[in-house]
């Protein structure tokens, strides 16, 4: 049977078409599409058990074995919290339109981190920033780099504020050439270093995460442009207020004075702290609004010495 | 075997129809005979790509044994950097997967899932450290014009993606229509380092669009270009030439 070409603009599962695994036998029934890329299709997925799970299809069955082995050696490792999505099966399934490979994974659930931003406040950008430094230095530790970082690929649970990263399509031993990426957030594309994957590779990403975070308009304005303008995206972020805290930081990393989250993550606690003030202070004024937000803040800050306490 | 393997690509970007000198689709089967792997990117934005220059770019690719793709030109960059890497690795799969049918019976997508892995992971590895040699072809006809500094982004930008790979590459350049005179214009040889900035004068927009002709130079390249290297070595050194290999 011929492998299925992705391409026509239809995805190739629609919600209720069942899928069986030509080798483990295992089914899955679709309950609608998560995602499409480039590199294959997300779906969220019921399994025979009932659980909920996530599955992701491509054409090119190299791609989901790898991908499959890199979330595997992460789950290994994981002390207390999984670095990424628990995998479970591999298979290949027969659709219509040709021969399909596959793997199975925990669905992460959560909100987008600009949404979450609005309703929750600015200044806690700074706190889910801290969750994604933990996240990277221990994927630096085992020697990957996670490549594909942005806000897109982040999730954030609305009730404990804890950030999960999604889609690890792009995760690349150090030392290789970066497998995915996209274009704002690479530092090649702008000018500012090789594709190679290391550490400072996912640190420039998260710097170009907080630009878009915190002035979504100068992320638009600058890639509406035909040739990325780096002196003018640093001339842009340097004079925008919204950026003010986070200036000297941006800087560091930009001048390639800071090169690893690690140092990052030990600027990034005063942001922490300035902002867990802030939100003290706003609380105090206008006393006893909404429980919840304490709550939210409260279990942020355990979440900051817990961090505090494995790292240092 | 391994060590010495060679790849051997055309990366032909357009956004018309071929209308001048040879059929394309014919010399692109005899690219993929003397082992040269041929992917095309249409471009739609402004261009005159109608419906039969999407077929054209399908044929071609088929025909030369690679993949198309049709883009806007803002994608170029990302997707030449994909299908060049794709193509690759697709090469390394063909071979290993002739090399497991004679040992096993059957090729990877015949071995159960977590033992392809393995296989998976030989491909990957191989096609990083493989030598690369690649022929750009771009379409200079008039309607490319206000696309060019995209492509040249673009070409800047796969240098990027190819420089953090462990094999060595070998990138040249050619344009079409060349000039008034001549049909297909050498912008730069077989280089590690092309000098982009020759691209901006050669560049110009011509009437005319001879895709055939300049699939046609390309092989010529190839060709002399092994010529030259048999003549030095003296010897047969197409056991390390995908070329060989290539169905």
């Amino acid at each position: 049977m011929a492998t299925w070409q992705p391409m026509s603009s239809e995805p190739l599962f629609r919600a209720g078409v069942p899928i069986c695994g030509k080798w483990n036998g295992q089914r899955y029934v679709v309950e609608g599409l998560l995602g499409r890329g480039a590199n294959g299709e997300v779906y969220a997925v019921k399994a025979g058990s009932g659980d909920r799970l996530a599955l992701k299809v491509s054409s090119a069955s190299s791609d989901i074995a790898l991908e499959h082995k890199i979330l595997q050696n992460l789950q290994g490792v994981a002390r207390g919290f999984d670095l990424g999505p628990l995998v479970f099966d591999l298979d290949d399934v027969d659709t219509k339109r040709g021969k399909a490979f596959f793997y199975v994974m925990e669905q992460v659930r959560g909100s987008s981190l600009a949404p979450f931003l609005q309703r929750r406040g600015r200044h806690w950008a700074a706190v889910l920033m801290l969750q994604v430094c933990t996240f990277l230095e221990r994927l630096h530790q085992l020697g990957y780099c996670f490549g594909d970082l942005k806000v897109e690929n982040c999730l954030v649970d609305e009730q404990s504020g804890r950030v999960r990263l999604v889609d690890f399509g792009g995760v690349t031993p150090f030392g290789r050439g970066v497998k995915e990426y996209t274009e704002w957030y690479d530092r090649a594309w702008w000018g500012q270093g090789s594709r190679r994957a290391e550490a400072s590779y996912d640190l420039f990403a998260l710097t170009m995460m907080v630009v878009a975070l915190l002035a979504p308009d100068l992320r638009q304005k600058l890639s509406a442009m035909s040739t990325p303008n780096f002196s003018l995206l640093l001339q842009s972020a340097m004079s925008d207020p919204r950026l003010a805290p986070w200036q000297e930081l941006l800087r560091a990393v930009w001048s390639g004075r800071v090169t690893t989250v690690g140092r990052f993550r030990e600027r990034l606690m005063l942001l922490v702290e300035a902002s867990l003030n802030k939100e003290r202070q706003e609380k105090a004024a206008d006393a006893p609004r909404d429980f919840s937000d304490w709550l939210l803040i409260c279990s942020a800050a355990t979440l900051v010495g817990v961090f505090c306490l494995i790292f240092l | 075997m391994w060590k010495s393997m060679k790849m051997k690509q055309i990366l032909l970007i357009t956004d018309g129809c071929s209308n001048k000198g040879s059929d394309p689709v014919q010399v692109a089967r005899m690219a993929r005979t003397a082992g040269v792997a041929i992917n095309v990117i249409g471009i739609v934005d402004g261009g005159d790509l109608g419906s039969a220059g999407r077929r054209e770019a399908e044929a071609i690719a088929e025909a030369g044994g690679g993949l198309s793709r049709i883009v806007e030109a803002k994608q170029l960059a990302m997707t030449m950097h994909m299908m060049t890497k794709h193509t690759m690795q697709m090469t390394i799969q063909q071979v290993v997967s002739q090399e497991l049918k004679q040992l096993i019976g059957t090729d990877a997508e015949g071995l159960p899932p977590e033992r392809r892995t393995e296989v998976a992971e030989m491909v990957d590895r191989l096609s990083d450290e493989a030598m690369l040699k690649l022929v750009l072809l771009i379409d200079t006809s008039a309607s490319m014009h206000e696309k060019l500094p995209a492509v040249r982004e673009a070409i800047r930008d796969l240098q990027i993606g190819l420089d953090v790979r462990k094999g060595s590459h070998q990138v040249a350049i050619f344009t079409f229509p060349g000039s008034a005179t001549e049909d297909v214009r050498l912008v730069t040889g077989f280089s590690g380092t092309p000098e982009l900035s020759r691209l901006s004068d050669a560049l110009r927009a011509q009437g005319g669009t001879p895709t055939g002709p300049a699939i046609e130079r390309a092989l010529e390249l190839f060709a002399g270009d092994r010529l030259a290297t048999n003549n030095q070595r003296g010897e047969d050194e197409r056991d390390g030439d995908m070329a060989a290999y290539v169905v």
